[in-house]
């Protein structure tokens, strides 16, 4: 028995190391910039300088690479008509409704600290894709940092593949393991990633939300959808386009209903019984949308039926998707981004006001 | 079912808990049936082939016990060949027979481990230096016991029977040591030698796209780490897994890397065969009794069999044969005593053998040779961090050569024991490779 406690003490000492330097915060300055739990940390700390900055009262938007809507000229847009509400920004590239839940719990732990927090989508449809985000293992690189020793067993156990659920037990348990190749990485050349990591945390608050999008378009792309040919302009990645718009229909298997169910529940169940507004809103879908696929479900439909959530205008954006608003096959570019932070923002007034 | 495994985790805490919960009468054959289990979960049908050795020696020894005169040394014949048949078709057919026949021979992994073992015991009896085993279960154990099965320790009759009969619930240190042999061995595998084989292996798999000196040093270096922390984590293990169930182990290793001649080497790396060598080898074959000239040529032989067993090529034979005379040439000279300021030197000695270990030809490995003395410079393989991981192995094996670390950690306060097997967690952490699974090297042979 002696042996057991003394292993025992040992594993309790490992655990309480490994906590200081990964739990506590220690750590989160000093990670890769640029990688997922990284960009996801500046992330959280730019919306909480917002939070602490800030006096008017604050709407969160989330969502992927593609909700990008030029933060400054949009608040800039809501200050000149006086919107009684400032946009701070809370998405991370790559990231899906399983990340916004653990986002949310860290900027949010109250519940109450947002007027709204806006979800953007590109359909209030759950169109399944060949990505099965119920088993999507890039979220737990993201989450490495964030998650507790609470979301034991739950987290793990929303991985349908034993070897990720296997990562998730070990990224909620083992912080260190979790963030092992950023810390070798680190251990490469400790005084450039210091020197980095600094650099960018003292540019990212303002420098991102100051950041202006690409102004480069795919200004004459064009797909004949019964032939599926595709003129592709010069300067434009082909491959980049064929992936984005041309790839094939999923069979739709309700998988992605299933998925937003989950995690949609788990965030809304936060929100309860707070003042805060959920509102969904589509984004831009593309520079060409994509013939509609017959859904098997539309999750989001079925909770703002239920007057949990409020839907914004369906087809609001539609006269953003063209070619000379986009800078390849899934993002706006500078015009594109900065008309549809003002016609967010004008949109949000509209939802905010009328609620 | 690799030891480093989650499969092999849960395997170790059934058996374990079977072994504790079951009444102490049933214990053997509980291990036994995990041991198969273990084995099987290989390939269930190289578990007749062990059951097939375990019979024959068990019935060797029987009768090379109860006979007299020429029977005697008939049973003894027959073991032998019987034992030295199943090794040579399965680890030798293709190279004797120069690849002439297209037939697929896999290798039942341990197999050259478990062989040697059951040698021993035979001749043993022969030499009535070991009471014939009685129980056919019990002979079948002590061969397929699971923590030693596939990679040895190769232990003798003696060491396993004194354990076995009777069984005694093992002590509060030989857990502690147990537990902390577990650890220290996974670390040692996981952290240190599967970092230290993606840098050899980057190198000794494409060895034209590394020309240079600094390179071969380097890709050497790693190869030379690798395999001694890969080895002796698995064994270090494999003794921890023993302890926990109360057997006692040889140790295999001691620090090799220190030796201050290669004779000395020879007394610190993979001990329990270079002992095999020296008691079932060298020693019949005259040893150093008949003369300088004959000790020279038993050293080499003994060697260079040593080397063959590892694997049927003729890599293996010119490392064998290179130790082999050394070990002459330090015994002509006079150099065997060891001394602490030749480490160095046998240590750089050590690694032109290991060249012939690692590389996968012939060709390649006198590549590798020449390019350690001539070329363009090159570049060096190690990544700061893996220079740091070498430099904290030495400092550790300095500390325990100068202090016995392991002795005062395991029987030292329960806060110092602690925040050990707390560091080692923490370095498993840190620079465990679980990108890729790595086999034990010695899960070949």
């Amino acid at each position: 028995m002696r042996g057991i406690f003394k292993l025992l003490l040992g594993v309790a000492i490992f655990l309480a190391a490994d906590a200081a330097a990964f739990r506590s915060g220690w750590y989160a300055p000093y990670l890769e910039p640029n990688s997922s739990a990284g960009m996801l940390q500046l992330t959280l700390s730019r919306a909480r300088k917002h939070q602490s900055e800030w006096t008017e009262p604050l709407v969160l938007t989330l969502g992927d690479s593609r909700m990008n809507y030029s933060s400054k000229l949009a608040n800039e847009h809501a200050a000149k008509n006086k919107y009684p509400f400032r946009l701070s920004h809370g998405g991370v590239a790559g990231t899906n409704p399983r990340v916004w839940h653990y986002i949310l719990r860290e900027l949010d732990p109250t519940a109450r600290r947002y007027k709204a927090i806006v979800f953007p989508v590109d359909s209030f449809d759950d169109e399944d894709t060949f990505i099965d985000y119920n088993d999507y293992p890039i979220d737990i690189n993201y989450l490495s940092l964030l998650l507790r020793w609470s979301d034991i067993p739950a987290y793990p156990q929303s991985y349908a593949t034993p070897k990720y659920a296997l990562e998730a037990w070990k990224a909620s348990l083992f912080k260190g393991a979790a963030l092992q190749q950023d810390i070798l990485a680190l251990f490469l050349n400790p005084a450039k990633r210091l020197e980095e990591a600094r650099t960018t945390r003292d540019w990212w608050p303002n420098g991102s939300y100051d950041y202006l999008e690409e102004e480069r378009s795919v200004a004459g792309l064009a797909i004949d959808w019964t032939t599926r040919a595709v003129t592709i302009p010069p300067g434009v990645d082909r491959q980049v386009i064929e992936t984005v718009l041309l790839r094939p229909n999923a069979p739709q298997t309700g998988r992605y209903g299933q998925y937003r169910r989950r995690w949609f529940n788990e965030l809304f169940a936060r929100y309860q019984n707070s003042p805060t507004k959920l509102i969904f809103v589509m984004l831009p879908r593309g520079p060409i949308v994509r013939p509609p696929v017959q859904t098997v479900s539309s999750v989001i439909r079925d909770f703002a039926k239920q007057g949990r959530i409020t839907l914004g205008d369906e087809h609001r954006f539609e006269s953003l998707e063209k070619p000379e608003l986009f800078r390849d096959g899934l993002h706006m570019n500078r015009a594109g981004s900065t008309l549809y932070g003002e016609m967010l923002t004008d949109d949000l007034q509209r939802i905010l006001g009328a609620i | 079912m690799l030891f480093n495994t989650l499969a092999f985790f849960w395997f170790m805490l059934a058996t374990l808990a079977g072994f504790y919960l079951l009444p102490l009468s049933l214990r053997r054959y509980w291990l036994l049936a995990a041991s198969y289990y273990f084995y099987a979960s290989w390939n269930l049908k190289f578990l007749t082939l062990l059951i097939g050795v375990t019979l024959v020696d068990y019935l060797a020894g029987l009768i090379v016990d109860s006979r007299q005169g020429p029977s005697r040394k008939l049973a003894l014949i027959v073991s032998l060949a019987v034992n030295l048949s199943v090794l040579v078709f399965f680890k030798y057919f293709h190279f004797l027979t120069a690849h002439r026949f297209n037939i697929e021979i896999i290798l039942p992994i341990g197999i050259s481990f478990h062989i040697f073992q059951s040698m021993s015991y035979v001749i043993d009896v022969y030499r009535r230096q070991q009471a014939p085993v009685r129980n056919p279960l019990d002979y079948a154990l002590f061969l397929a016991f699971f923590p030693q099965l596939v990679a040895g320790p190769i232990v003798r009759a003696r060491q396993f029977f004194v354990d076995l009969n009777p069984w005694t619930r093992p002590s509060t240190e030989d857990l502690t040591r147990g537990i902390f042999l577990l650890v220290l061995g996974l670390t040692k595998k996981m952290a240190f030698a599967d970092n230290f084989a993606k840098i050899s292996d980057g190198y000794f798999n494409n060895l034209a796209a590394h020309p240079g000196i600094l390179d071969a040093w380097t890709g050497t270096f790693a190869f030379a780490l690798q395999i001694f922390f890969d080895f002796s984590g698995y064994t270090d293990m494999a003794i921890g897994m023993a302890k926990l169930l109360g057997f006692h182990f040889p140790l295999n290793f001691k620090r090799p890397y220190l030796s201050g001649s290669i004779t000395e080497f020879w007394r610190r790396w993979h001990i329990s065969l270079s002992s095999w060598l020296r008691d079932y080898l060298y020693i019949p074959l005259g040893g150093n009794r008949k003369g300088p000239l004959r000790t020279y040529i038993n050293l080499i032989l003994t060697m260079l069999l040593g080397g063959l067993w590892h694997g049927a090529s003729f890599n293996f034979i010119l490392w064998g044969a290179w130790h082999g005379l050394l070990l002459a040439i330090e015994r002509l000279f006079g150099l065997d005593k060891p001394q602490w300021w030749c480490a160095p030197i046998t240590f750089v000695l050590v690694l032109h053998g290991w060249v012939f270990f690692r590389a996968a030809t012939l060709d390649g490995a006198f590549f590798v040779i020449e390019h350690l003395w001539r070329g363009p410079l090159g570049t060096l393989l190690f990544n700061p961090w893996q220079w740091a991981l070498a430099a904290l192995a030495t400092l550790v094996a300095l500390l325990e050569e100068r202090f016995t670390l392991e002795d005062r950690l395991v029987i030292g306060s329960a806060l110092v024991f602690a925040l050990a097997i707390a560091m080692m967690l923490l370095v498993l952490e840190i620079f465990a490779v679980t990108d890729v699974e790595i086999p034990f090297v010695y899960f070949q042979f």
